[in-house]
């Protein structure tokens, strides 16, 4: 049974935590949160399911495209997640850059609700099957591990080795460092920022669809909303790892969900309130370590 | 979870704009008998449920239905040779229209018995209002407790969650031999008021509750608390919510092993089960008082005339409607066509080929009713064996 509960905390926990390392990347060179991913987390998945799942409906009709099979099918959901990523920066942040941060809060609040509003009038306002690609599990000794969940360990782990690599050791990913430590310094010393900006958005975009495709697999549903709560938990797990820390927010992340399943499986009557547990482990970690876990000091942001 | 409230609200507003620009059409049509009473060759039934805006759906189906009680009736040349004729009108879900929407069908005395209410909220509100003026009332879809004996007037044919609860616990632990059960429900009224019931339906048969919690509706991780069911050496799992949580836990459960039955409740007694779940919500059960597929000529007569009506496939809330006014139309045979005769028919007035079963009333005016089991096989509800 440990083993079971375990397994869970660290799937819901990866899933939080590349949902928590979109909303630190942005955070890192725009200093604001950008709720709008709480909408991007649905777009991949829906993407996904256009080119692969039969049976969708947009608009009240059946659209058919082409099906390219789950894995192509995926990519262009995270592809075209990207994308929207960029334009929600274009369109609702770009022209705000010299506004306070309450202001650019406010737009990806709008941003978020106007996305969520148009996947309900897109697709409808109920749950969709999102269909079961990845199926089976094995046992070990009492437990069973499903498929799933070592696919979403891989693909979490792969997904943050690449990104570590490519925020080390990239000129963009220094451009990113750059940016992230001081904006005006680094447009002094011929950065672009406004294309590290683009370049963040679409990396950040990429990750929080990625990790609504993972949610939509291992939970085998999309709807308009499904990325609402997941985006407050990676929320929560950047505060709580250190906002900005990229490694921070992952383990955050994972921290978080082993706090979630512990309530659910220790705590008499805590699977109704897992998520007030979640929020309350946020309180105490801003009461105890106002920087995070991993947050050490201001400089050292992405 | 706040924001999800937001969007609750910001939906809600735009619901009552919608309804304050259309909601005058509803009440239009009762312009045409006016204050006058005992109108010669018809009887008029008032008829109030929420009507527009986003939980417009039950009201809608309730009337639909007794719209089609009214149309077989007045087909077979009415009641005593008088035809029946409804006077709609919408409370839009609010309590404080609940006194107003009474009072204006208690002074209209041509009215002689209501029907519809789609909130409980709004009929507790017009209880005063109905027993000053004597009005009876048979209401078809509210199911709070606090209704049950509340007015010599007040009467419902929609069974409460309670009375369901308790038969669905006898007949997991008895007719199917359930004797330890995981039970998880949604943490609202609906769900524990269900599950309460069915786990004292459970433990009077025999069964034990091995394990129990509560998750908030939207939840979709479960596999922590399906652990810890299978932990407890249970041989069923309850779900006592809505499907969309149902078809995730008979998804998670079945991922982690589980193979003993799961039931469902009539929350999940929708095909969207199906859809969302897939096949692992094969071979689960729910309960229901209305199902469409099932195979007796009264039910496939109406459910043909509801699509043939309508364009659409009858929900529960349409065949409970359909039956309320039967009652009346009984009660009235038997009492005479007067708001006095009706009250004093309706408590002993019995429809044995209801399309809900037989509708018949205990002492708190409660339904007295037999709920029906169902199974999903092949994507599909059927009957299920040894019903109650």
């Amino acid at each position: 049974m440990i083993l079971s509960y375990l397994l869970d905390a660290l799937m819901l926990g990866c899933i939080y935590g590349l949902t928590g390392v979109a909303f630190t990347l942005v955070y890192s060179v725009l200093g604001m949160v950008n709720f709008a991913f709480s909408a991007i987390f649905m777009i991949g998945s829906y993407v996904t399911v256009l080119f692969w799942v039969d049976g969708l409906n947009v608009l009240g009709h059946q659209l058919d495209l082409p099906d390219l099979g789950f894995v192509p099918a995926v990519a262009v959901g995270i592809l075209v997640a990207g994308i929207a990523g960029v334009c929600v920066d274009r369109l609702a942040y770009r022209p705000l850059r010299r506004a306070p941060v309450l202001t650019l809060l406010t737009a990806s609040l709008a941003a978020q609700f106007f996305l969520q509003g148009l996947g309900q009038l897109l697709f409808g306002a109920n749950q969709s099957a999102f269909g079961n690609p990845v199926s089976g599990s094995f046992p070990i000794g009492q437990a069973r591990v499903a498929n799933i969940d070592l696919v979403i360990f891989a693909v979490s782990a792969a997904t943050m080795v690449g990104l570590h690599l490519f925020i080390g050791k990239t000129p963009l990913g220094r451009g990113i460092r750059a940016t992230a430590q001081d904006q005006a310094t680094a447009r002094l010393m011929g950065i672009d920022t406004e294309r590290v900006i683009m370049v963040t958005f679409v990396v950040a975009s990429m990750l929080a669809a990625l990790a609504g495709i993972l949610y939509s697999t291992k939970y085998q549903f999309v709807s308009a909303s499904m990325g609402q709560i997941p985006a407050l938990k990676g929320i929560v797990a950047a505060v709580v790892g250190g906002v900005g820390n990229i490694r921070g927010t992952f383990v955050g992340g994972v921290a978080l969900g082993l706090v979630e399943t512990c309530a659910v499986a220790y705590m008499p009557n805590g699977s109704a309130y897992q998520d007030v547990v979640a929020f309350l482990v946020l309180g105490i970690v801003l009461w105890v370590r106002p920087q995070g876990l991993l947050g050490i000091r201001v400089m050292e942001r992405a | 979870m706040s924001k999800s409230r937001i969007t609750a609200i910001a939906l809600s507003v735009t619901a009552l704009a919608t309804s304050a620009l259309s909601g005058c059409s509803s009440g239009s049509d009762s312009a045409s008998t006016g204050g006058g009473s005992g109108s010669g060759n018809q009887i008029v039934l008032g008829f109030t449920a929420t009507l527009t805006g986003d939980f417009a759906s039950y009201g809608v189906n309730v009337r639909n239905g007794a719209q089609l009680a009214i149309d077989d009736i007045n087909r077979a040349g009415g009641l005593d040779g008088k035809k029946l004729r409804l006077k709609i009108e919408d409370d839009q879900g609010k309590p404080s229209n609940g006194p107003v929407v009474a009072q204006k069908l208690c002074d209209d005395g041509s009215v002689k018995a209501v029907l519809g209410y789609s909130f409980s909220s709004v009929a507790l509100a017009s209880i005063p209002v109905v027993n000053q003026c004597k009005l009876p009332v048979v209401a078809s879809s509210v199911t709070s407790p606090k209704l049950s004996g509340i007015s010599p007037y007040f009467f419902r044919n929609v069974p409460t969650d309670a009375a369901q609860g308790l038969q669905y616990g006898d007949y997991a632990a008895s007719t199917l031999g359930l004797k330890k059960i995981a039970v998880l429900y949604q943490q609202d009224d609906y769900g524990s008021g269900a599950a309460t019931a069915f786990i004292k339906g459970v433990e009077a048969s025999g069964g034990e509750v091995t394990y129990k919690a509560a998750y908030q509706v939207g939840t979709t991780a479960f596999q922590s608390q399906i652990a810890s069911a299978m932990g407890s050496g249970a041989d069923a799992l309850y779900v006592g919510g809505f499907y969309t949580e149902a078809a995730k836990i008979a998804q998670q459960a079945r991922a982690a092993g589980f193979e003993g039955q799961l039931l469902g409740i009539d929350g999940s007694l929708a095909n969207e089960l199906m859809k969302l779940g897939g096949p692992a919500v094969e071979g689960m059960m729910a309960y229901g008082t209305f199902v469409p597929s099932i195979q007796t000529a009264t039910v496939q007569k109406f459910v043909a005339a509801y699509r043939h009506e309508f364009g659409d496939e009858p929900t529960s809330a349409a065949a409970l409607g359909y039956d309320a006014l039967q009652l009346v139309a009984r009660a009235i045979k038997d009492g005479g066509d007067t708001r006095a005769g009706i009250e004093a028919a309706l408590p002993k007035t019995r429809l044995t080929d209801g399309i809900t079963g037989a509708n018949s009333f205990d002492s708190k005016h409660d339904r007295i009713a037999k709920i029906y089991f169902v199974k999903v096989s092949h994507g599909q509800f059927i009957q299920a064996q040894g019903e109650s």
